[in-house]
């Protein structure tokens, strides 16, 4: 397992969205010309699904506007140039005697302020909401730290962390769901003291963030509602990563602020990164000896599902985990040819459905017959159209179909790229 | 910097339509050269003309209609190639023309090109054609297994697919390689064998060369087969119990063609009855 590294220089100026969370953007708390400091709060939290956004480093606001974001849409950020001196908020240490004597509403409150959110966009106080179970996702394995630096090196944070959100959240039973052939995670876990209400679970594949339902179903025997969520059968699912930062959050007193970033593919030096939040993708990738070859293709969070973007001046957000250069000549250009149902799609598929005809199906405009060959199951990992032979489209032509059908009941707002408006959501991001 | 934006994935597996048909076509090599070692130049005339019957009717047709021509996926040559191989290798040389121009025309094109015909192109051609010239595409011989070496090399061969059943195991090579599942062949001949001896027939004439390729080229045809994983079992089954039926009365040889050839009209039909059921309950708002 590779090791993180540090960066050596920081960037001149870094770009941090106000919106890296599902829910609308925060309210910006800093005006053009103010100094801030690293840590110190930026962005309030504006409701629902909104979550904290704080400075990750210390400098001048330069400007306010509406900028790039890794997910395809402009959002209002804040950018700052970076400082020589680099002065910090000061943060509050908390030792163990005191960490044990935190109440549950004192540790939500600590979540909620230090602005820590799912790698797809859900703001983790709101995910440990209402639950009776909570379950701790190792199976991913680009996982954020976990993915970069094996759990192996931090697993005593991320179960005190894992702990900690246990407590806040009140629930009753704990399950860590491990992947059977991860041994390094399997070796860890197993040196460690675990509590009697938690449960050490081998799985077989692993599970992309949104396969939570899957996973709650292979974990509890739960079936979720089609297009439901795992809270609305009382169940929370976190990352690795996120008991980290929870662990990190309660004990140093630091908010949410960097990310674990793996840098792969067409650059000069592969490697793992801890960046801090809003630095350029350009910054991050020339901080890892800059591009080998002419790039063609930036692609955020894994080659599968990941979202391709149009400008290298996007910032790392606090969902990056992954940015993966692809050299033009490694660019695909495939043009679909018809369904031969050689049924390669349906032998992939993790949740038992028949991608060659919701393809179909979408692509005729036929939604309602998605509906009913469970199209909503489909968690989006991208193995059906990496396996097609006639190299159809169908994870684009199922999100489609997902999208359509949710369009017949909630208004959604179409998707701006640099100069043009599309009119689906299908080439990834979604927030 | 020009960059592209698309949808994920954003790497494909190493494979395509054509890689799996010149596949197909290539695994066919070593049972068409046993054919035309034993039967002699009149084969390799018969397979030429086969394909090249096939490759020009579809050509034809995708020029006429001004569609993309595709003659380069292999679909038509492999076509052609197993249409050859399970006539006689005595017929004049007009009837493989008319087999692979009936396969590519009618059963092919006529429904809407590669993936979307219901019944298997060859097979629907050697139907046509053994109803409309019996007498000359009767085998002369009948395959028969009595000892080893008649797997490598059978002088009864009746089809130029008789000729050596061992050759025709380059099949296996696409099924290890993934180029073709593994559930339909399976199914097919578990199904055949036990049936066949719980009835006590002669084994020596069902493992015959017409059994092999059925079980690796024809009953794996993806466009004519379910595709549900359970619909696949189901049908390589049927298609089995079809098999051992026409074979107990009849011949093995002449039984796997029309066995399958059943089997396909059944295909619809397993496979909307087998459709996976969802891991989630009811429906959750949209």
């Amino acid at each position: 397992m590779q090791n993180i590294s540090f960066l050596k220089k920081l960037p001149e100026d870094v770009v941090i969205p106000l919106r890296q969370h599902e829910g609308s953007a925060c309210e910006p708390l800093v005006s053009v010309g103010d100094a801030v400091l690293t840590g110190q709060r930026i962005g309030e939290a504006t409701g629902k699904g909104s979550s904290n956004v704080h400075a990750s480093v210390s400098g001048i606001v330069e400007a306010i506007e509406e900028l790039p974001h890794p997910s395809g849409n402009k959002v209002l950020s804040i950018v700052i140039k970076v400082d020589e001196e680099q002065k910090s908020v000061k943060f509050t240490p908390l030792n163990a005697s005191s960490v044990n004597a935190l109440s549950q509403l004192e540790i939500k409150n600590i979540i909620k302020d230090a602005g820590i959110t799912e790698i797809y966009g859900t703001p983790t106080h709101e995910i440990i909401e209402n639950i009776d179970t909570l379950i701790l996702n190792v199976t991913y394995r680009s996982s954020m730290i976990a993915g970069c630096v094996g759990i192996g090196t931090y697993t005593k944070e991320v179960y005190e962390g894992f702990k900690l959100l246990m407590k806040a959240s009140g629930a009753k039973q704990g399950a860590i769901a491990v992947n059977r052939h991860n041994k390094e995670a399997r070796k860890a876990l197993s040196n460690l003291n675990i509590l009697k209400n938690t449960k050490i679970v081998l799985l077989n594949i692993s599970y992309t963030p949104q396969m939570e339902n899957l996973l709650v179903y292979d974990v509890m025997g739960i079936a979720t509602q089609l297009g439901g969520k795992p809270q609305d059968a009382g169940v929370g699912v976190c990352g690795v990563n996120t008991a980290y930062e929870v662990y990190d959050a309660v004990t140093t007193g630091r908010p949410s602020m960097y990310a674990p970033v793996s840098v792969s593919g067409a650059v000069g030096k592969s490697q793992s990164i801890l960046v801090p939040v809003g630095m350029r993708f350009k910054d991050v990738i020339a901080s890892c000896g800059g591009y080998d070859g002419e790039p063609g293709k930036i692609i955020m969070n894994g080659k599968y599902t990941g979202t391709a973007q149009y400008t290298d001046e996007v910032p790392v957000v606090k969902q990056s985990a992954g940015i993966l250069v692809q050299n033009t000549s490694k660019v695909l250009h495939d043009v679909s040819q018809p369904c031969t149902h050689c049924a390669r799609c349906v032998d992939v598929c993790p949740v038992d459905i028949i991608p060659s005809m919701l393809g179909a199906m979408a692509d005729s405009g036929h939604y309602e017959a998605c509906r009913e060959m469970n199209v909503k199951n489909c968690v989006e990992c991208g193995k059906c159209a990496a396996a097609c032979p006639s190299k159809i489209h169908l994870l684009q032509l199922i999100k489609y179909a997902k999208k359509a059908l949710y369009k017949g009941v909630v208004d959604v707002s179409p998707k701006q790229s640099s100069n043009l408006v599309l009119g689906c959501d299908s080439c990834g991001g979604g927030n | 910097m020009r960059l592209t934006i698309s949808a994920p994935p954003h790497i494909r597996e190493n494979i395509s339509l054509a890689s799996i048909n010149w596949g197909k076509v290539v695994a066919l090599l070593p049972i068409s050269l046993a054919a035309v070692y034993f039967f002699g130049l009149h084969a390799l005339a018969i397979i030429v003309a086969s394909i090249a019957s096939a490759v020009i009717t579809e050509a034809a047709i995708q020029i006429i209609f001004k569609q993309p021509l595709t003659i380069g996926n292999g679909n038509a040559a492999f076509v052609g190639l197993l249409l050859a191989l399970i006539i006689p290798p005595e017929v004049p040389l007009w009837i493989p023309v008319i087999g692979s121009f009936f396969a590519m025309a009618l059963v092919v094109h006529g429904f809407g090109g590669i993936g979307s015909y219901f019944f298997n192109p060859v097979l629907a051609s050697w139907v046509f054609l053994t109803m409309a010239w019996w007498s000359l595409m009767k085998p002369v011989s009948t395959a028969h297994i009595g000892t080893f070496s008649d797997l490598l090399l059978d002088s009864g061969a009746g089809i130029m697919a008789e000729v050596s059943p061992i050759a025709l195991l380059a099949g296996v090579a696409l099924i290890a390689a993934r180029y073709v599942e593994w559930r339909i062949p399976i199914s097919y001949a578990v199904t055949t064998l036990v049936l066949a001896t719980v009835l006590h027939e002669d084994l020596s004439y069902v493992l015959t060369g017409a059994f092999v390729l059925a079980t690796l080229f024809i009953v794996t045809d993806t466009p004519t087969s379910p595709v549900t994983k359970k619909g696949r079992i189901i049908y390589g089954i049927t298609a089995g119990v079809f098999t051992v039926i026409y074979g107990y009365y009849s011949n093995y040889a002449l039984g796997v063609m029309y066995a399958i050839f059943f089997a396909n009209c059944l295909t619809a039909f397993i496979e909307k009855h087998t459709m996976p059921k969802p891991f989630g309950g009811s429906s959750h708002g949209w």
